[in-house]
């Protein structure tokens, strides 16, 4: 017999839209102060100053001459030690929960997925697809590098996230522009296929996913092999065949686990402790029976 | 234990969201501006001229670069009356219209001041934009001898005048100045006002006093100590001691409207 899914699931949803619509807002209340208006509920800092990648870019400046490249600020950089504590636990659920960017090309893969129900996310072969997942570390590495060599913000002229959320500015380069439309146009086609292959900050928040503290982990005993868990994952992981899974582009969405997906209580979920006690096994297993 | 949806959401409060309350507690989060440019040299307390950006005041140009604002005011042809305080570099964007050079149109910004403080402190650096000046900047480096002769005749032959954006004529009254946004505050006249007060973001804690509010009012209005500098804005201000501007502004607002 199914077992009732649990309604919790939603949170996630709410979470992105809450992050979503706080940065469209801040991002207009920054547009109302340059018009000399008054921000409405909430602060009006520049989006740079709200993005923890601002502080990954800025990072080697900080720690050797002691400066933060032009348009960073200190906030940027402090959120980014939180995001990696944050991190450093879950694995990158910022991605999967906070970042507006992210939730963007989620929302537009919805309808991606209604359009192209068979097809969606399975465009790409799986061998190309494998190799051009390491792209975003490539990425990291440039922009690391070309941030300290030319202290300045380089990113900036690729960033489709600020494109997103300042379009009408004119800091927003043409290039940044047209990654965002390719980025926006591909997320029809596959599921946030920035966050797969180019995101740099996704990058360094996947490499956390190789020994994060809570990793995902599915208990063979209990799995009856109906591999949801690998259809329902937007970055395409092969999780059925794993008990631990530590994939570098996992982003904490809890989709596939036994709390959403999994069909059997207690046997994919995110937890603390290296094995399960055998008596909740065998209790997960009666009440699956 | 196993980690679920309510978890999350209670892990992403307590860290980000209780880290960013804690360090802007502490001064750690501040998402107003960037701070201070780059030294040049370890050994010597001067700064690097590359690490100008379009957000610095001319008074930051003065601390950082001992370039008097005076300087920066004539060499630009700004107004007399230009606050340094307030005046920021990319300002000048709004002022000058592009102009073309050799074909291509240059716009005067940051980059024209950060050649212009090189050439009057001495402090190196090369632009990959800018190789010409407004005719006043090179006749006021001049002026001062803070040109090498060699400097002069490669600077003397590459000028432009400088084109004030044109105010589009209107049969309605002018309440403001074009520059008035960078301009001292005039005197305080004792006309009284039926306009309701609006006090925005950058008002400034200087221009708040100078409604009418006095030092120990302002403690009673806002709960916080007037800073030592002034020209910080209410907005960052409020901020960083995490306090929501939108509620001292009600505050301060309904005082001076009574």
């Amino acid at each position: 017999m199914p077992r009732k899914k649990n309604k919790s699931y939603w949170l996630r949803t709410l979470v992105q839209l809450f992050f979503l619509f706080l940065i469209i807002l801040i991002s207009y209340n920054h547009y109302r102060v340059e018009q000399g208006l008054a921000p409405i509920l909430v602060g009006s800092p520049s989006l740079h100053a709200i993005c923890p990648f601002g502080g990954v870019a800025t990072a080697y400046t900080y720690f050797t001459q002691g400066i933060f490249v032009k348009k960073i600020h200190q906030s940027s950089f402090t959120l980014m030690w939180l995001v990696l504590i944050l991190t450093l636990f879950l694995g990158p659920v910022f991605c999967g929960w906070v970042c507006p960017l992210g939730t963007v090309q989620e929302f537009i893969g919805k309808w991606g997925k209604r359009i192209f129900p068979k097809k969606y996310n399975h465009y790409i072969p799986a061998k190309t697809d494998y190799w051009l997942r390491y792209i975003r570390y490539f990425v990291l590495l440039a922009v690391v590098v070309l941030t300290a060599r030319e202290l300045t913000l380089v990113f900036l002229n690729f960033d489709p996230y600020f494109a997103l959320f300042n379009f009408w500015s004119d800091e927003v380069t043409a290039s940044a522009l047209i990654i965002l439309i390719i980025v926006l146009i591909s997320s029809l086609f596959i599921e946030r296929p920035w966050c797969k292959y180019l995101c740099p900050l996704g990058a360094l928040l996947g490499i956390f996913n190789l020994f994060r503290l809570i990793p995902l982990k599915r208990n063979a005993d209990t799995c009856i092999n109906c591999k949801k868990c690998d259809r329902v994952c937007p970055m395409n992981i092969k999780i059925s065949d794993k008990t631990i899974i530590r994939n570098h582009q996992c982003i904490s969405c809890l989709l596939c686990t036994d709390e959403v997906a999994c069909p059997v209580k207690d046997t994919l979920n995110f937890s603390f402790l290296r094995k399960q006690g055998k008596k909740k096994n065998e209790k997960a297993q009666e009440e699956n029976k | 234990m196993r980690i679920n949806h309510i978890h999350i959401l209670i892990i992403l409060i307590i860290i980000i969201g209780g880290g960013v309350l804690g360090t802007s507690q502490v001064g750690l989060f501040d998402s107003s501006r960037s701070v201070q440019p780059g030294k040049l040299d370890d050994s010597a307390d001067v700064y690097s001229i590359a690490d100008i950006r379009g957000s610095f005041t001319i008074t930051e140009i003065e601390q950082y670069y001992q370039v008097p604002p005076a300087a920066i005011i004539e060499a630009f042809s700004l107004d007399k009356d230009t606050s340094p305080a307030k005046f920021q570099l990319k300002d000048l964007k709004e002022i000058y219209q592009p102009v073309e050079i050799e074909g291509e149109m240059y716009e005067v910004e940051t980059d024209t001041v950060k050649v212009f403080v090189s050439l009057y402190s001495g402090i190196p650096y090369v632009s990959e934009e800018t190789n010409h000046l407004p005719g006043q900047a090179v006749e006021y480096l001049i002026n001062e001898d803070k040109l090498t002769e060699e400097e002069q005749d490669f600077w003397t032959n590459h000028t432009f005048d400088l084109a004030p954006i044109k105010q589009e004529v209107t049969d309605e009254p002018v309440e403001e100045e074009a520059n008035s946004d960078y301009q001292e505050l005039e005197p305080q006249k004792e006309e009284i006002s039926d306009e309701p007060v609006t006090i925005v973001g950058k008002t400034t804690i200087a221009e708040i006093l100078s409604m009418g509010i006095d030092v120990t009012t302002f403690q009673e209005i806002t709960g916080l100590e007037v800073p030592e500098d002034k020209n910080i804005n209410i907005r960052d201000y409020a901020a960083s001691f995490g306090i929501d501007f939108g509620e001292i502004r009600g505050k301060l607002e309904s005082f001076l409207s009574n």
